[in-house]
Order: C-alpha cells, then sequence, then structure tokens
C-alpha cells in the first residue's frame, strides 16, 4: 500500500534522512527502528505530510502522495499519530475522538458507534469521556490518540513511538492495543525506539542509522541480526 | 574584530560620502533632504538596537522621540519666545535656556529616563503582548504630548527652536550612532539577548535576565530616539505632536525592515533605500499633480508604496535586504569562525 | 449619579469593549498572529454603511452590508497580509498587517475623503430610555443585548460544532488538527470571517455612539481590543471578555472620578493601571490554552 522510494529529509543544511526506501503492503506491520537521531521519525513525519521533502517519492496505492499536505494525506485515509501525542489537552476526550472522524462528520451515527466502540474497548476512556484530555495520564493519552487516529477509519496508521515517557506495564497494554488493531487488519507504520516491542509486533522491520536503512528484513530475521546491538549502541548521535 | 570594523567603515564611509556628495554639488535641496537621512538614520539605528537583538516589534520608538524633541524645545527656546509660546509654563523651565547642544543630550536622557521607568513590566509580557502594549505605549504618549498643553503647546504647532542643526552634526551624530549600536550588538549584553531569542533557558544558564536585558535594550533605543527627535526639533525648528505618532512610526519601521531587521547594516541601507525612495515618489506625485493627470490630488502615493513594498519585501526576503551578517562579514573572511548569531548552532537532526 | 447609572454604563462600554476583544482574539488565538488592520476592518464597515446611506435603503440593508463588507476586508486581511508571510516569523505579520492597515486607510482618505462623514441611524439609536429612575441612551441597551446574543451563540459555536470543536483544535496546536483532516485555510478562513463579523457588528456600535466616520475611526477600537486582550490572557477567550469588562470599568470610573482638568489624560490613567495589572500578572488575568509554546 505504501511505497517509499529514494527519499531526502533536510532540515536546513543536516540531511536526517538519506535515499531512505520502504515498503508497507497491505494489512501488514512494519516497524522502523532505530537510536536516537536515526531519522526515523523525520522519515515518518515525510510520509505524513507534517515535514517537507527534499526528494524522493511517495506512493500511497500506488498514487503519488510527495510532498502532500497533512489534510490531504488524512483524506486519503492515512490517520498519524505523532510523538509527541498532541491530545488537545482543553478538548474533553469525547471532543478529541469526536474531531477524530472531522473526515466523517456527516455520518453522526456511524461515528457515535465507532466512538462507543473504543469506550468499549477502553473503559478508562469511557470513564474520562468528559475531562479534558489534558488531565489524564500519559499512557492514557497514548490510547487516547491512538483512539482518536482510528475514529476516521483510516486505511493505513503512522505510529510514531507510542512507547515514549511510558511506564513498562503501560508500554504493554499499548502494545496490546496496536496488536489487536493489526488484528482487525489494519495497516501500520510503526516507529519505536524500543527494539524488542517494535519486532515482537511486526511483520518486517528496517533498521535505520544516521539517516539510511543499514538492515531491512522480516522481523525475526532482523531481530536475529548481530549488528542490532552495534547499531544501538555504536552509532548514532 | 575584523568584521566589525569593516562594517564601521562602509557605513561610516557611506555617510561621509554623502555628506562630501551633498556638500560638493551645493544643492540645497540636497543638503535637506541629507539631513533627514541622517536624523532617521539616528531614529532607525536606535530602533534596530531593541527591535534586532530582542526580536521584539517596538512600536513606541517615535514616542520617545517626540519627548526628546519636547525636553530639547523646553531647555533651548529663547525665554522670550517660550513665555509667549508656553505662557502656563512656570518656575525654572520658563526661564532656562541652553545651548542646543545641552538640548540634544538632555533630549536623549530623558527619553531614556522615561523608557527606564515605564518599559521595565512590558519586558515581562510574551512577544505578542509586548508589542501590543507598545503600541498602546506610543498612543498614551501622544495623548500626552497632545494634551499637555502647559509644556508642549497642546496640538497645537510649537515655535522657536533654535536652528543648530546641520548636516556635519547630524552625521557625526549618525556616525556615532552606527558605532554604538553595533558594539552594543556584539557586547555581552547584545549577544545574551539574542541568544536568548532562540533558547530562552540555556541564555539563563549563562546568566541572562531576559527582562532586564530587554531593558536595557529599550533604554538605549529611547536615548538614540530622544537625541534623535531633539536633533529633528532643531533642524525644522517648529513641530507639533503630529509629527511623533504613526506615520512616523511606519516609515522607520519601514526602514528597518526592508533593510533588515537583525542587522546595524541593514538599519543604515533601509534608510538609504527609503530615503531615496521616497524623495524619488514625492517628486513623481507632485509631477503627477503638476500635470494634472488626475482630476484631483493624488495624495498618500508614498505610504501605499511603502506599505506594499513591506508586504512584498517580507513576503520575498522576510529579512530585509541584510537579514543576518553585517557588510563586514561579506568583506572580511576568516576561517573557522565564531558564527555571528549563535542560531547556526542549533543544526542538530530530530 | 446612581449605582446603578454607573453599572449600566459599565455594562454598555464593557459589552462594547468584549466584542472588541474578541474579534481579535479570534485570529490570535488559533494563527498567534495579531491582526493590526483590525481596526480597518471596522472603518470598511462604517465607510460601506455611509456609502449605502445614501442609496435610500431601508437601515437594515446598509447595517447588514457593512457588516458583510467587514466580513470580506477580514478575509481579504488574511489573503494579503497573512498568508505571504505565514509560515515567516511572527514579527513579519505584525508588519504586513501594520502595512496592511495604513493601505486600507490611505484607501479610504484617497476615494472617500479625509473629513469626518455622517452616518444616519434608526432613530432608536438616540433615544432614550428610563430604568428604575435611571436614564440612559437605548444604544446602551442594545449594545448589552447584541453581546449576550453574540457571546452566547458565539459559546454555542464553539461547543457545540465540529467546527467550532476544530477551531479550538487548531488553536491548540494546527498541524495536528491538519493531520486529523480538518483543512487549515478553511478554518482560518473562517476565523477572519467571524472577526471581520465582529468588526462589522461593533462599527454599527461604535458609529452609533459617535455618528461620524472618519479613516481613523478603527484606530481607538483597536487599542481597547489590545488591551483588553492584554490583559485579560492573550489566548483566552473569556480572557478577552474579562479583559474589555475590566477595561470599561476602569475607563468609567475614571471618567466619574477624574477632575475636570486631567480628563483629557484620562488613557493614560488607564494605561498606567493596565501596566500594574501587568507588573502583577504578566500572562493576563486567564491563561490560555495549554500548547508549550512559546506565545
Amino acid at each position: 500500500m505504501l511505497e517509499v522510494d529514494d527519499l531526502e529529509v533536510r532540515y536546513g543544511a543536516v540531511r536526517a534522512v538519506r535515499s531512505v526506501s520502504i515498503k508497507v503492503a497491505n494489512g501488514e506491520l512494519v516497524t522502523l527502528l532505530g537510536a536516537n537521531g536515526a531519522g526515523k521519525s523525520s522519515t515518518l513525519m515525510a510520509i505524513a505530510g507534517a515535514v517537507s521533502t527534499f526528494s524522493g517519492r511517495v506512493r500511497l496505492g500506488g498514487a503519488k502522495v510527495t510532498g502532500a499536505t497533512p489534510e490531504r494525506m488524512a483524506r486519503l485515509g492515512v490517520a498519524t499519530v505523532p510523538e509527541t501525542r498532541n491530545v488537545f489537552p482543553d478538548l474533553t476526550v469525547a471532543e478529541n475522538l469526536r474531531l477524530g472522524a472531522f473526515l466523517r462528520r456527516r455520518d453522526a451515527a456511524g461515528v457515535a458507534a465507532d466512538r462507543d466502540a473504543f469506550f468499549d474497548w477502553f473503559p478508562i476512556l469511557a470513564e474520562r469521556a468528559d475531562q479534558p484530555a489534558g488531565t489524564l495520564s500519559g499512557g492514557e493519552q497514548q490510547m487516547l490518540v491512538i483512539a482518536r487516529a482510528m475514529m476516521s477509519r483510516p486505511r493505513m496508521l503512522l505510529l510514531d513511538e507510542p512507547s515514549l515517557g511510558l511506564a513498562p506495564l503501560v508500554v504493554d497494554e499499548i502494545f496490546r492495543m496496536i496488536e489487536g488493531l493489526k488484528a482487525a487488519g489494519v495497516t501500520i507504520l510503526l516507529v519505536e525506539q524500543n527494539a524488542r516491542k517494535g519486532l515482537a509486533v511486526a511483520d518486517r522491520a528496517y533498521v535505520m542509522r544516521l539517516g539510511r536503512i543499514e538492515v531491512e528484513g522480516s522481523a525475526r530475521e532482523v531481530a536475529a541480526t548481530a549488528e542490532l546491538q552495534s547499531l544501538y549502541l555504536g552509532g548514532a548521535a | 574584530m575584523g568584521r566589525h570594523i569593516a562594517t564601521i567603515l562602509v557605513l561610516g564611509g557611506l555617510i561621509a560620502a554623502l555628506v562630501i556628495g551633498v556638500e560638493w554639488s551645493g544643492v540645497r535641496v540636497f543638503d535637506r533632504i541629507a539631513t533627514n537621512l541622517c536624523i532617521s538614520l539616528i531614529l532607525v539605528l536606535g530602533l534596530q538596537a531593541f527591535m534586532g537583538n530582542s526580536g521584539i516589534l517596538s512600536f513606541a520608538h517615535i514616542g520617545f522621540m517626540g519627548i526628546g524633541a519636547y525636553t530639547s524645545a523646553l531647555l533651548t527656546i529663547p525665554a522670550q519666545m517660550k513665555g509667549m509660546a508656553l505662557p502656563d509654563l512656570s518656575g525654572v523651565l520658563a526661564s532656562v535656556e541652553l545651548s542646543p547642544y545641552w538640548g540634544i543630550l538632555a533630549g536623549g536622557f530623558v527619553a531614556a529616563a522615561v523608557a527606564a521607568l515605564v518599559a521595565y513590566p512590558i519586558m515581562r509580557l510574551s512577544d505578542a503582548a509586548a508589542v501590543i502594549t507598545s503600541f498602546a505605549l506610543l498612543v498614551v504618549l501622544h495623548t500626552i504630548m497632545t494634551h499637555w498643553s502647559a509644556i508642549t503647546n497642546g496640538p497645537r504647532t510649537l515655535f522657536g527652536l533654535p536652528k543648530a542643526t546641520d548636516l556635519p552634526l547630524v552625521a557625526s551624530l549618525a556616525m556615532a550612532a552606527v558605532i554604538v549600536v553595533l558594539v552594543f550588538k556584539e557586547s555581552r549584553l547584545g549577544l545574551l539577548l539574542r541568544a536568548s531569542r532562540d533558547d530562552e533557558i540555556a541564555a539563563a544558564a549563562l546568566g541572562a535576565h531576559l527582562p532586564r536585558l530587554r531593558w536595557q535594550a529599550f533604554i538605549l533605543s529611547a536615548l538614540l530616539a530622544g537625541i534623535g527627535g531633539a536633533v529633528w526639533g532643531h533642524f525644522i525648528t517648529s513641530f507639533s505632536p503630529r509629527a511623533f505618532y504613526l506615520r512616523e512610526t511606519f516609515v522607520i519601521l519601514g526602514m528597518l525592515v526592508i533593510g533588515g531587521t537583525n542587522t546595524v547594516t541593514g538599519a543604515v541601507v533601509g534608510a538609504f533605500v527609503v530615503t531615496g525612495a521616497f524623495e524619488g515618489l514625492r517628486a513623481s506625485e507632485a509631477a503627477i499633480n503638476r500635470a494634472q493627470i488626475f482630476s484631483e490630488q493624488v495624495v498618500g502615493l508614498t505610504e501605499v508604496t511603502l506599505a506594499l513594498s513591506m508586504i512584498a519585501v517580507l513576503a520575498l526576503r522576510p529579512g530585509g535586504i541584510f537579514p543576518t551578517r553585517e557588510i563586514g562579514y561579506y568583506l572580511v573572511r576568516r576561517r573557522p569562525e565564531p558564527p555571528d548569531n549563535l542560531k547556526s548552532l542549533k543544526g542538530e537532526r530530530r | 449619579m446612581s449605582s446603578l447609572q454607573f453599572v449600566i454604563d459599565v455594562l454598555s462600554l464593557g459589552s462594547a469593549y468584549a466584542l472588541m476583544a474578541l474579534g481579535l482574539v479570534i485570529v490570535y488565538g488559533i494563527l498567534r498572529l495579531v491582526n493590526f488592520a483590525y481596526g480597518e476592518l471596522i472603518m470598511v464597515g462604517g465607510y460601506t454603511m455611509f456609502l449605502v446611506s445614501g442609496s435610500g435603503l431601508p437601515w437594515i440593508v446598509m447595517a447588514v452590508s457593512g457588516v458583510i463588507m467587514a466580513m470580506v476586508a477580514g478575509i481579504a486581511t488574511d489573503y494579503v497580509a497573512f498568508r505571504p508571510v505565514r509560515s515567516r516569523s511572527i514579527t513579519a505579520v505584525l508588519i504586513t498587517s501594520f502595512a496592511f492597515s495604513t493601505l486600507l486607510q490611505n484607501a479610504a482618505l484617497l476615494f472617500i475623503s479625509p473629513r469626518p462623514r455622517t452616518v444616519p441611524l434608526p432613530e432608536i439609536f438616540s433615544r432614550t430610555v428610563e430604568i428604575a429612575g435611571v436614564v440612559t441612551p437605548a444604544r446602551n441597551l442594545i449594545t448589552i443585548a447584541v453581546a449576550i446574543i453574540l457571546l452566547s451563540l458565539f459559546t454555542w459555536l464553539l461547543r457545540s460544532t465540529v467546527l467550532g470543536i476544530a477551531m479550538r483544535a487548531a488553536a491548540t496546536h494546527l498541524t495536528m488538527s491538519r493531520m486529523l483532516g480538518v483543512p487549515a485555510n478553511l478554518i482560518i478562513s473562517t476565523a477572519f470571517a467571524i472577526s471581520g463579523f465582529f468588526a462589522g457588528v461593533i462599527s454599527i456600535l461604535w458609529i452609533g455612539r459617535i455618528g461620524t466616520v472618519v479613516p481613523g475611526i478603527g484606530l481607538e477600537p483597536l487599542l481597547i481590543a489590545f488591551i483588553a486582550t492584554v490583559i485579560g490572557g492573550m489566548r483566552s477567550l473569556q480572557g478577552a471578555v474579562l479583559g474589555g469588562f475590566l477595561l470599561a470599568m476602569i475607563d468609567t470610573s475614571l471618567n466619574y472620578s477624574l477632575p475636570q482638568s486631567l480628563l483629557q489624560f484620562r488613557d493614560a490613567f488607564t494605561f498606567s493601571l493596565v501596566i500594574l495589572i501587568l507588573l502583577w500578572r504578566p500572562e493576563g488575568l486567564i491563561k490560555g490554552p495549554a500548547s508549550g509554546q512559546r506565545t
């Protein structure tokens, strides 16, 4: 579904992402791994349209989407969850979810049904439905933003470091949620620093270092790579 | 260091060339234009000292110009004339009559003192709030000038300032202003202030107290504004509060923005460019009106053009003609040199 | 002078001030941009009413066209002064909007007249009304009523409609809302249109007070909006309203208490008090939405 060819992202003179090529097939969960500063988030943000592409091509379902605006990517069915989470802290949980379904706003019944489904799946969100989202804990916020992203019934989910800043038990819960989404057939591109978790849930994986892809393959293959350790400990900034 | 000296030499040379050219040509109109240009230089440089380093847009600058002008007027208008023009004046102010040079100095210091007193709370505000409040300050200063008839003759014109400003004087003051503002920019104070724009917390770790730094820069800018105002007063010899309000603010701001807010070179170049354009436009406006191309007098052409130019410059080249580097940088290149602007250190990847 | 008189004065002036502040904060809240041309939107409304008044059409047509033209001018401000420079620095936008405001004022000067032009208003504006022994111009009550209606309408819009929620989200984090499909351009144009709407209404109320329109008519409301916004807290809508009423209270109190000789300096006194408030609370009285970004 997603094809990235030779992507380059620059921040001024800094080349954060260099000739990165990635594929994500329908229904797959692909993980992008790497240490801090490897360029994973920049890759994701460029695909999402939040950051500009210097060169390269991005194709979604065969159609060219390089340099598309975030709104267009959303309309094409790509939902993004940035690493900064970005709950809207002054909006309630319910309002956050309702906004997630912005593109489906004419289908009030369908939106309400989906919202209730998420409330069933995560009772904690139901409990806090009318609270400002800013009062939620980190883990609850992460659940909220993933649910919010799913409210638009996207065909693809871009997840940037969902485990960031969360306690291990909470991380487990988040990844159970991700597994659940995968089981439901959602195509996911996941960026993770936590290699163990990221590989456990993935079909395929890429490992980035200093802006480039160093290793790629099935999750099992990548997990077995001896270089993985050195890539994390020896390498990036 | 070489860069800074080069900058001073080039900018000073530009001013000197102006003076020499005008004196040599002997045309009186040029003398007036050049004098106004040098006065504008002092004002724009003062504004640059604050805006360029703190990153905050200040609308109050021209208000302090007015304070300088009125202070010098009060101190230098011959006592007899003063008695007629400002009958409600009493005490020492009524009788004092200083030389214009003292008046100019006093104008600067009073403006700086008022700035010191009034401006500190503004410096603690967020950027946008500070800008808005500076605008309000301009209006308030204007209101006071317009209504405090005892010392300003109210909204009416105040006459009688001795004409003491000539091109050599104002050009020297302008050159001095170039040096002062450049030295300030590169001083510890200026560097800390500019650093704080990019990363408040890191700068605080270096000992920067942002409101105080801004306040000090503001006082310097008010000092220059006051001097500029007083000098202008002694050039034009009569003025009213209308001269220190929105139109002048717009023009001085335009000069700085077009030339380059963040550089001293920008301030100087902007003043030259806008003055040149203005005189050209004014001549065109006069020609159009003389030729009676339109049935009515065309007025406001200069403001409209300036407005459009400002928008165009900001859209296309937002930093102005000289956005980040002084001219000395281009003339004196060295091998690995510390960046002018600490900003360039922030090149890390995400 | 009775306290009821004082209360009515404060409420009516505060209503006007609150509306002025709101029109400004709407754009600032979403874009973090101060629209210096806001006063000129009021001017456009006023001059439209003046121009339409010559046609002999009923007053309501005049008023509605004023509001519509103010909205158009608001959206024009977005295209001329904001979009070309939006991605640049905040300073750039302040200057372009200031330049645009100069442009509009000079246009009025050139194409209409520098002299004040009378705008006829329905007789109800000048009539007086008596409440519990206090005589007050009807327009004061009209102002209060209009403010209540608009504020309620606006609050409902923001709270209950998807568009309103989207606007509040855009104000907190524009990029994130775009990732949810919220069209940024639409939100921004809507904000400017609403700002223009408020400006149009204010032009009716303000001219109701002073009777004429001049190119510089927008300056005083702009200043009021500025100060009310700053003391209320730059990004909070409730703060803008609160700031407006507080400012009205200060102005009215000074009006009543200053000796005649100092009355003309009222603005200087108001400003000094505002500075004191800011000394005590630099962020304003009400904190705006949390965003973690430098204001």
